[in-house]
């Protein structure tokens, strides 16, 4: 699928790679800035040195590597430096990447269901009866965009950043490639958009709501306030099961049959679930067949982006003069937010540990766990005073 | 589950983790915080998945209603010392950041009331209640520096 993309664009946009050496993105004379970088297999970029380089070129947008040489004076220090921006396309077969890199990318899973294996199948039959797609045009289309502008302002990007609820602190890159994306659609379809004063293409809300639509599920499953579709059908189906069957624990193979799946993608989607904790299983010996049962509830499906209908009401607030200067509307306050918002940030103060300090009064939520541990201490403390008498 | 319910569950299952906990009161409070983690295991491979921290102020807890005898029951000042240089660290960076006009003018008032928190928390030797007003005491800091830059942007 990869490869299908690829093949839209000028080679001069990527530089694939199967695998590379440990420091050959530091020695390497290809150019890397403002291509994508795209390695087939995430093995081939698992060295801890590797993977080093592979962040900064991502986070700094260069990379900065000093060593020495031997030259005729002696060892020498000698500074390696790269140019970016550079872009990362990695495919896998793994559930996820070390957590340092998954955190700077937006990951997107195969679909698995047996239509798009249908599907798959019949685009394959159509390329080998006739000749491919015209791909000139788009070749043509991203030489045109390399020549033109790049230079972008998003006008709502603050009252976006106010509209976003800052639950977690993966959000901070996300926001940014957020922001990078509306950008690159701008460009894309700059032809159609305004300028202002200083030549820089004006992004719309439609940019946003074009990006939104893309990105909106992985931005909420990367912070956890929601899950992927196959995780929940998955574990609803073992809930079903289990109704089914008066409360017996579930196999693999009777979960491939009620999910239509094969044996296989139904195993990764069990082995998701369960990194998750939505599901468990109650067979230790890895050579049995699985014994799955539910594990914590989950969630609702909850969105992290605002609508671009309540960017356009917050910028509409702003031109009316009726918000704050930045056109956002009040962060933090209840009610202001979407309502899902509110119910994501609060589900995330909790998975993140994050708890506000508790009313100054008041009935504290606990309480009755505080009435069955005031029972039991008494009982801890007899143990230890008879564990002392028993040391003497 | 509370930590300190599955804590004090977990050490009326077992004399093991009993003489564990007593061993680490008796020797220092910075060795049962250092500990905690083992603990957190514990109770993890139990069933119950909770906040380190919240374990680590439980297990303080504990110490003083079960063996209040001990190091580890007394207040713990380097401990408290540490997470006030934290929370202070954290409000200077955003001091730092407002202008000469708006640190003439930040009300801080708010904080007030978290500090009396954190001085009655620290008399009354209860390390759960004093890290819960120092998270507030935080809190109402930023948002007083918030404000502050909220209306300076609208003026």
């Amino acid at each position: 699928m990869v490869e299908r993309v690829l093949s839209f664009f000028p080679k001069s946009a990527y530089y694939a790679l199967s695998a590379m050496s440990e420091r050959a993105l530091a020695y390497s004379e290809e150019p890397l800035s403002h291509r994508f970088l795209v390695i087939y297999e995430a093995p081939g970029m698992s060295g801890e040195f590797q993977t080093y380089l592979i962040r900064s070129l991502l986070s700094e947008g260069r990379i900065r590597y000093e060593t020495v040489m031997k030259t005729s004076e002696g060892v020498k220090p000698h500074l390696i430096e790269r140019e970016g921006p550079t872009g990362l396309i990695v495919t896998t077969t793994a559930l996820r990447l070390h957590s340092e890199n998954e955190t700077r990318l937006l990951s997107l899973t195969v679909t698995d269901t047996q239509d798009q294996t249908r599907d798959v199948l019949a685009a394959l039959a159509e390329e080998s009866a006739g000749d491919g797609p015209d791909l000139e045009r788009w070749h043509a289309l991203q030489s045109w965009l390399e020549s033109g502008g790049h230079r972008v302002t998003i006008p709502y990007a603050r009252t976006l950043a106010f509209l976003v609820p800052p639950i977690a602190v993966r959000l901070r890159r996300d926001f940014g490639a957020l922001l990078n994306l509306i950008r690159a659609h701008a460009v894309l379809h700059q032809a159609s958009r305004h300028k202002d004063e200083e030549g820089r293409i004006v992004a719309t809300v439609e940019d946003y709501a074009v990006v939104r639509e893309l990105v909106a599920d992985l931005v909420s499953e990367g912070v956890e306030v929601t899950v992927p579709k196959t995780v929940r059908e998955t574990v609803e189906a073992v809930k079903r099961l289990r109704e089914a069957s008066s409360g017996e624990p579930v196999t693999v193979i009777e979960l491939a049959r009620e999910l239509k799946l094969d044996r296989s993608a139904v195993s990764r989607r069990v082995r998701n679930a369960k990194d998750r904790g939505y599901l468990r299983d109650l067979e230790e010996n890895l050579r049995k067949p699985s014994r799955l049962v539910l594990g914590d509830d989950l969630p609702d499906d909850l969105q992290i982006l605002p609508s671009p209908e309540d960017v356009r009401a917050s910028m509409q607030e702003r031109a009316s003069g009726n918000a704050r200067p930045d056109g956002a509307r009040e962060p933090h306050r209840n009610g202001q937010y979407s309502n899902d918002a509110y119910k994501a940030c609060n589900r995330a103060r909790v998975q993140e540990g994050i708890k506000y300090p508790p009313p100054p009064s008041g009935s504290e939520p606990g309480d009755i766990d505080n009435h069955q541990s005031d029972i039991i201490i008494e009982e801890v403390r007899d143990l230890f005073a008879s564990d002392a008498l028993e040391e003497v | 589950m509370k930590a300190r319910t599955a804590l004090l569950e977990l050490f009326k299952e077992s004399s093991g983790w009993r003489v564990f906990f007593r061993s680490c009161c008796v020797t220092s409070p910075s060795r049962l915080r250092s500990q905690a983690w083992q603990c957190c295991e514990e109770l993890k491979d139990r069933g119950h998945k909770l906040q380190a921290e919240e374990v680590e102020g439980s297990l303080l807890g504990l110490a003083r209603e079960l063996l209040p005898d001990t190091p580890a029951a007394q207040w713990d000042a380097e401990w408290a010392h540490d997470l006030c240089k934290g929370a202070l660290a954290h409000l200077a960076r955003d001091y730092a950041g407002l202008s000469a006009e708006e640190k003439d003018t930040v009300d801080l008032s708010a904080q007030d009331e978290w500090d009396e928190r954190m001085h009655y928390a620290g008399l009354a030797n209860d390390p759960v209640a004093f890290r819960v007003a120092l998270r507030g005491w935080t809190r109402a800091g930023l948002e007083a520096m918030e404000l502050l830059r909220i209306k300076g942007g609208a003026a």
